[in-house]
């Protein structure tokens, strides 16, 4: 079927699941959650840029989406697929790559554009091939912990029991920087369903300012039961 | 060609998944044998993942528990232990559908179950059919397409949801069914000294194929209320059956 009626290059109205493969408008999951992490980050960060007296300049976030890859599986199938190798290869090469950048907190940079990238292109499928190069255990801690942040962000319902288990998992990372990644990413999640495991991870946790951010996340969420 | 009774059609796969809340963790291997009442065959565990699979004989075939931290399956295959012929069916679809949904319905009322954001009832049934021109023609009764015989590679796949299932706090289900014609061969694997050859034994067997996945959407955002998993399930065993009687090419189903 052809898709030529679907030509926009605009944003895309509210609840509208086509879009054209020439379209260059983002994902409308991934302009919402820009929206939040934004918020959220920037709580954070000003807190942290007030108690060392540099105050960041505004924090901005521009992407593009590829479209064009064949789905073999319907969206509403249930099937459990299994990883793709070469979307595999194309995750560990992303991690590898972004070992040489710095991140900035609440900053993009060529890694988080290409994660985000991948992820509204490839959606569940790409979530499945981050969490099978997570459970490798190769990953530099501060790419991990980087991308952690920003997967939080990006999806609705049908991905966030992935997204879910992925920082469930950051939680437990032996890195405290991974750990740093998995605490802000659930505070990205807002969803009060992760205070028992955040007072979970106070319990074992042995660095005092993880403690405290986990406490400030954790009283966040207490607030919205 | 007419359609054949629904009763002809073979199960080589059924399955049940279950994708409960991101904070519901409740993954107990030692369901297999409670429900099965006899021990399992395989049990591993991969602690990396998080994920474990149990596996043992059960009603003919082979039933495996695929616990991970987004999904529990429940699977039912036709090879059975010591089987050397991986797409073996269990046997006749409604036979087996009972045996199966019996487990299942027993399972989805247990109180140690977590809680459910989304079910769903998958299966792949074969009906045999003497050749690929037979195949291809028997499509026409169950797809709105008029298949020709001389196609190659046709498949047909169309979600036709429900609309109403509003008593379960669902607003639909997904009535994913996948058509094709399939060839199994079975081939020999000779090695010696000069290398290994391969040739194919006997003449392929062909059958329709449907795979069905009937399942509630991925996006609701409430749980299903525990005492509806069950009527749940064998509604969506319903009209799995439905579809593999009518097809899609009935009135109801014909594409706008």
């Amino acid at each position: 079927m052809s898709n030529t009626d679907f030509n926009e290059t605009g944003l895309m109205p509210a609840g509208q699941a086509i879009q054209a493969e020439s379209s260059t408008a983002l994902p409308r999951d991934t302009i919402e959650a820009t929206q939040r992490r934004a918020k959220w980050l920037a709580a954070f960060v000003l807190g942290a840029a007030m108690a060392t007296g540099q105050v960041p300049s505004s924090i901005t976030y521009l992407s593009s989406r590829m479209r064009g890859e064949f789905q073999a599986e319907a969206d509403s199938s249930t099937i459990a697929a299994a990883v793709d190798p070469a979307l595999l290869q194309k995750v560990k090469d992303l991690f590898e790559k972004g070992a040489s950048e710095f991140f900035h907190d609440g900053v993009d940079s060529n890694f988080s554009r290409s994660l985000l990238t991948l992820l509204g292109s490839r959606g569940a499928d790409a979530l499945a091939a981050i969490a099978e190069y997570l459970s490798w255990n190769e990953g530099h801690p501060e790419v991990v912990s980087e991308a952690l942040r920003w997967i939080a962000e990006v999806g609705g319902p049908e991905t966030l029991p992935k997204r879910w288990s992925i920082l469930r998992r950051g939680l437990k990372s032996r890195s405290p920087v991974v750990r740093d990644g998995a605490i802000l990413g659930f505070a990205a999640l807002d969803d009060r369903r992760a205070y028992p495991l955040l007072l979970e991870a106070r319990e074992s946790e042995q660095i005092r300012e993880l403690r405290l951010l986990i406490e400030s996340v954790a009283a966040r969420l207490e607030h919205r039961r | 060609m007419a359609k054949f009774p629904v009763e002809e059609w073979q199960a080589q796969q059924l399955r049940l998944t279950v994708f409960p809340p991101p904070h519901a963790n409740d993954r107990l291997p030692e369901w297999w044998q409670r429900m099965t009442g006899t021990e399992p065959s395989e049990s591993t565990t991969d602690r990396k993942r998080n994920t474990s699979l149990v596996s043992g004989e059960f009603a003919g075939g082979n039933l495996t528990l695929g616990l991970a931290p987004e999904r529990i399956d429940w699977l039912l295959g036709g090879a059975a232990e010591g089987s050397v012929d991986p797409l073996e069916d269990i046997g006749p679809m409604i036979q087996s559908v009972d045996q199966f949904s019996a487990l299942a319905e027993m399972w989805l009322a247990l109180g140690d179950i977590p809680e459910i954001a989304r079910l769903a009832f998958g299966a792949t049934l074969t009906h045999p059919e003497a050749d690929h021109s037979a195949g291809y023609l028997r499509l026409r009764d169950y797809v709105p397409i008029p298949v020709d015989p001389s196609w190659r590679d046709f498949l047909f796949q169309v979600n036709v949801r429900t609309p109403q299932t509003a008593d379960y706090g669902i607003a639909y289900l997904n009535r994913l069914s996948r058509w094709s014609v399939g060839a199994q061969t079975s081939s020999r694997l000779n090695v010696s000294l000069h290398g290994v050859a391969v040739a194919a034994v006997g003449t392929p067997r062909y059958g329709l194929r449907l795979d069905l996945d009937i399942n509630t959407p991925a996006d609701s955002a409430e749980l299903i209320p525990r005492q509806y998993f069950a009527h749940l399930y064998r509604e969506m065993a319903a009209a799995g059956r439905a579809i593999a009687s009518d097809g899609v090419a009935h009135e109801q189903y014909r594409l706008q």
